[in-house]
């Protein structure tokens, strides 16, 4: 277990530098640099003075030399300073990072705690009306776009109950712990729901697969009361590839994370990449990437080890 | 990505490949049926505007300053009240140094309330607050408070008065000399000198910044200190709007040396002299504002602070005005703007921007280099239509200068501007004379704005009808920049302003500005525009910038649409607050709450 560990997290080196690799090039290959942005649409300029615009961010240099100039500061601890801002980066990373998986972890318990319940309910009534109904949530789930569906929480939110729940900003848990489960609540509401409903299909078919196996027709037959042979038995089976899943939307949590924290104002890891996106902001983008690429990286790496706990005849060597 | 971040209501009308004319004729007839119904079902009368507060009337009621305890040291009064002579004299060579018009006293409608949080709900996070360095409207939204420039703006004229800068005069065609005013002090203490007015334009021409707004300043500028309180600036050439742009508070806020040395630049420093000062910035959060106690102008500020939070969604900031979250915010799409127009806590403040839709004419590409098929093109256009469709009515056709801009813009009408009336037939026929029927061309648009793509959708209806084939590239916004700086575009929709003086908006079409993205080469406009520089007299200036918005009118360089509407609604209880046609927002100076 301890060897296959290690091993795992060496591989997560590898896998980071073909992030970095992958990062540093799409952003040169999309039209528009920062001094484009800087000079916008009133900035006159000779080409001689972009040139020497350029020349001052280090932007003329060979894109081999850019990168591994980057690559060394960041092996040395060093993210370097945003070209717009002026800032250190590592240190807003940092405080905005907690923001984003805080979001995250939010949406990922609540779909979880939605998701499992209705998954495994409609795989036991199946072809009932309970199990349509769940069927046709989960289908509805999956149409809603989070941003359309954060814009209209937003909206009837300020019309009907105004001042229940806060539609914009970020109140830090150091400051008031219920503010920041109030601030989050309708961010993590948005961008839990097609992530509960993939999950809620997923618990019910592979739920359905496990109730049809003969191990599941012995407990039975044993006598087994039905709540026991689903929830003992069967469940635990069925979970696996559900934990697989849920490893995996975890990338796509922190992917909408960039909308929904756009939309609620939230100061987080996501918002930082997409103003750093639109002001071409390269070593921005490319410390948030390389960071949320990580943690994505560690969230699969625990579900690795999550299966161990859920068969017992996984075995790492 | 981008996209994403608007409204919905504006997401639904991103093109969708083919089905676009579909879709943007079916969203035309939509977006008219609203109006009209929204027209024939609103009897309500038009709101009264704000009162604009008089400066007078904050000034006027003087008796609470007696209770204040920091009384500023031999604080100047207003310029206006205290030398009227000095603006004539000082203005004369120059436009838009016209004499400033005294503040008028009004009688006072309330008791001034001093104190008090203004809490601001702002559209985008600023990208560093160095005045220098960031064009960028959400920083000068920030920064504006935090400096003072030689010269400010009149609220409702935009017209230059003094400001750091007692008076000014020319001691030459080429060189301006200021008088500053004295013991006025940076919010670290020092005093403002000339020394400080020096070292920031040398700032300005520093190779080694990245200065966005250099070329604004003219040609060969430099500076140079006489006394202490005297300093001259000097163009190679005459430049008459020199005045005017070092007043246009952007990159010429002075700045005090020893807090940019101390910080390298000012993006997260404060080194000004202006009413408020930074308390704290937390990017993507908030931003804020502290009273300045020591600010030379009497009596103000009235607030002891300002908060700007930042909140990107559009319906988020709806969602805060209307539940009294933030006390001032800024909407741009008109659907949200309308669905504050029957709130009673709520004044809209709703005022014709400075922002016009505009793309330029790459000349470079055949056949647009042919003023024919220019021409056909904008008799093709029904910009009315545009406006009813895309802003429900809320704007005004444009020529080359916004119609706000009273000083120097002549009148949109057809006289003026005949190639703006709406006639498919000649432009049918000028296309045929030019040999272009069946024209294709292309036109970049970005969603980083909300009305540029649903505009290119009904320019694209509307072309198709006299035969032009007109294809929509949706990009973003960097990319839109991109393509204009290297002129690979037929089209380029853009929202832009290019304040303050008539010759930096019109000059874009001389052959040799750095920005002019469609290669127009014509020397009758070169002439007019190099004459329109170094043309002091004002009547004689404005009757050169009469001829070259005439000439913008006949040969199109660019194609102009329409001007939109600023909207800054804000909470009843505030009061003195003035919206201004350029978008900022001097008058929070003199804002207070009545709560």
């Amino acid at each position: 277990m301890t060897r296959y560990l290690i091993r795992r997290v060496l591989l997560v080196i590898p896998v980071l530098f073909g992030v970095s690799v992958a990062v540093f090039l799409m952003l040169r290959l999309i039209p528009g640099d920062v001094v484009d942005v800087i000079l916008g649409t009133e900035g006159a300029a000779s080409p001689e003075r972009l040139a020497q615009l350029r020349a001052l961010f280090g932007l003329d240099r060979p894109f081999h030399e850019q990168y591994l100039a980057w690559l060394g500061g960041l092996l040395s601890g060093d993210l370097g300073r945003s070209i717009r801002t002026s800032r250190p980066i590592l240190p807003d990373i940092l405080t905005r990072l907690p923001v984003t998986l805080q979001l995250a972890t939010m949406a990922m318990l609540l779909s979880l705690c939605i998701a499992l319940p209705l998954g495994v309910l409609s795989a036991v009534r199946r072809y009932t009306r309970v199990d349509s109904l769940v069927r046709v949530i989960g289908l509805i789930g999956l149409s809603i776009p989070n941003f359309w569906l954060a814009t209209m929480m937003i909206l009837a939110v300020s019309t009907f109950a105004r001042g229940v729940l806060p539609t914009s900003g970020f109140t830090p848990p150091s400051q008031d712990i219920g503010g920041n489960l109030r601030s989050l609540l309708l961010p993590s509401v948005a961008l839990a729901v097609a992530n509960m409903a993939i999950l809620m299909r997923m618990t019910r078919s592979s739920m359905l697969e496990v109730l049809r196996q003969e191990y599941v027709t012995t407990a039975r037959s044993k006598g087994l009361v039905e709540r026991t042979v689903v929830y003992r038995h069967a469940l635990r089976n069925a979970l696996i590839p559900v934990a697989t899943i849920a490893g995996v939307q975890v990338g796509y949590l922190l992917g909408g994370a960039i909308i929904v924290e756009q939309i609620f104002a939230l100061p987080g890891v996501g918002t930082l990449i997409l103003n750093g996106i639109l002001q071409r902001d390269y070593p921005v983008v490319q410390a948030g990437v390389l960071f949320v690429a990580a943690s994505f990286v560690l969230v699969n790496l625990a579900v690795d080890v999550l299966y161990a706990y859920l068969d017992p005849r996984i075995h790492y060597g | 990505m981008t996209d994403l971040m608007l409204p919905a209501s504006t997401g639904q009308l991103r093109p969708g490949g083919r089905s676009i004319s579909r879709r943007a004729a079916l969203v035309r007839m939509l977006g008219g049926g609203l109006a009209i119904g929204l027209a024939a079902c609103s009897p309500t009368p038009p709101r009264t505007e704000p009162k604009p507060a008089a400066p007078a009337a904050t000034t006027g009621p003087a008796a609470p300053a007696a209770a204040k305890p920091t009384e500023a040291p031999k604080p100047a009064a207003p310029a206006a009240d205290v030398k009227p002579t000095a603006a004539p004299a000082a203005a004369a060579p120059t436009a838009a140094a016209k004499p400033v018009e005294a503040a008028k006293p009004q009688a006072a409608p309330a008791a001034v309330k001093k104190g008090g949080v203004l809490i601001i709900g702002a559209d985008v996070n600023p990208v560093g607050l160095d005045p220098a360095l960031t064009t960028a409207f959400a920083s000068v939204a920030i920064y504006e408070q935090l400096y003072s420039s030689l010269g400010t703006l009149e609220y409702a004229s935009n017209k230059v008065k003094p400001d750091l800068a007692e008076s000014w005069k020319n001691v030459e065609p080429s060189v301006v000399e200021f008088k500053l005013r004295q013991g006025v002090k940076f919010h670290g203490g020092r005093e403002v000198t000339a020394e400080d007015v020096k070292y920031t334009f040398d700032r300005l021409m520093d190779e080694k910044q990245a200065v966005p707004l250099r070329s604004y300043l003219g040609p060969g500028f430099s500076t140079q200190v006489v006394d202490k309180y005297t300093v001259r600036v000097k163009n190679s050439d005459v430049f008459a709007p020199i005045v005017s742009v070092l007043a246009d508070r952007r990159p010429t806020a002075i700045v005090d040396r020893e807090v940019v040395e101390k910080h390298g630049d000012l993006k997260n420093a404060d080194a000004g002299s202006g009413p408020f000062k930074l308390v704290e910035y937390t990017p993507d959060v908030k931003v804020v504002l502290e009273r300045n106690g020591d600010y030379w102008e009497k009596d103000l500020p009235i607030l002891e602070r300002i908060e700007f939070r930042i909140i990107p969604e559009e319906t988020a900031r709806l969602a805060a005005i209307r539940s009294g979250e933030v006390d001032l915010t800024v909407l741009k799409d008109p659907k949200n703007a309308r669905l504050l127009k029957d709130d009673k806590n709520v004044n809209l403040n709703d005022v014709p921007s400075f922002w016009r839709s505009a793309s330029p004419f790459n000349t470079a590409h055949k056949p647009l280099d042919d003023v024919r098929v220019r021409q056909a093109i904008s008799y093709a256009i029904d910009r009315q239509e545009i406006i009813n469709t895309v802003l429900l009515g809320d704007g005004v056709p444009t020529g080359p200068l916004p119609p706000g801009e009273t000083e120097w813009a002549i009148p949109v009408n057809p006289e003026n501007f005949p190639t703006y009336t709406y006639d498919p037939d000649k432009a049918r026929a000028l296309l045929k004379e030019a040999g272009a029927e069946g024209l294709k061309i292309s036109i970049q648009a970005a969603p980083a704005y909300a009305p540029d793509i649903p505009t290119a959708q009904v320019l694209q209806a509307q072309l198709k009808k006299v035969g032009i084939d007109l294809q929509i590239q949706q990009m973003e916004w960097a990319a839109v920049l991109q393509a204009q700086r290297d002129g690979s575009f037929d089209l380029n929709l853009t929202f832009n302003t290019n304040r303050p003086d008539p010759d930096t908006y019109l000059s874009v079409a001389h052959s040799k500005s750095g920005s002019n993205w469609g290669k127009y080469a014509n020397p009758k406009m070169d002439e007019l525009i190099d004459k329109g520089r170094v043309t002091t007299d004002l009547t004689e200036r404005k009757k050169v910038y009469s001829d070259i918005q005439r000439l913008f009118a006949t040969e199109l360089p660019y194609l102009f649409l329409y001007v939109i509407k600023n909207y800054e609604p804000s909470r009843q209880h505030v009061k003195g607050y003035v919206p201004m046609a350029s978008g900022y927002r001097l008058a929070l100076k003199e804002t207070w709450l009545d709560k």
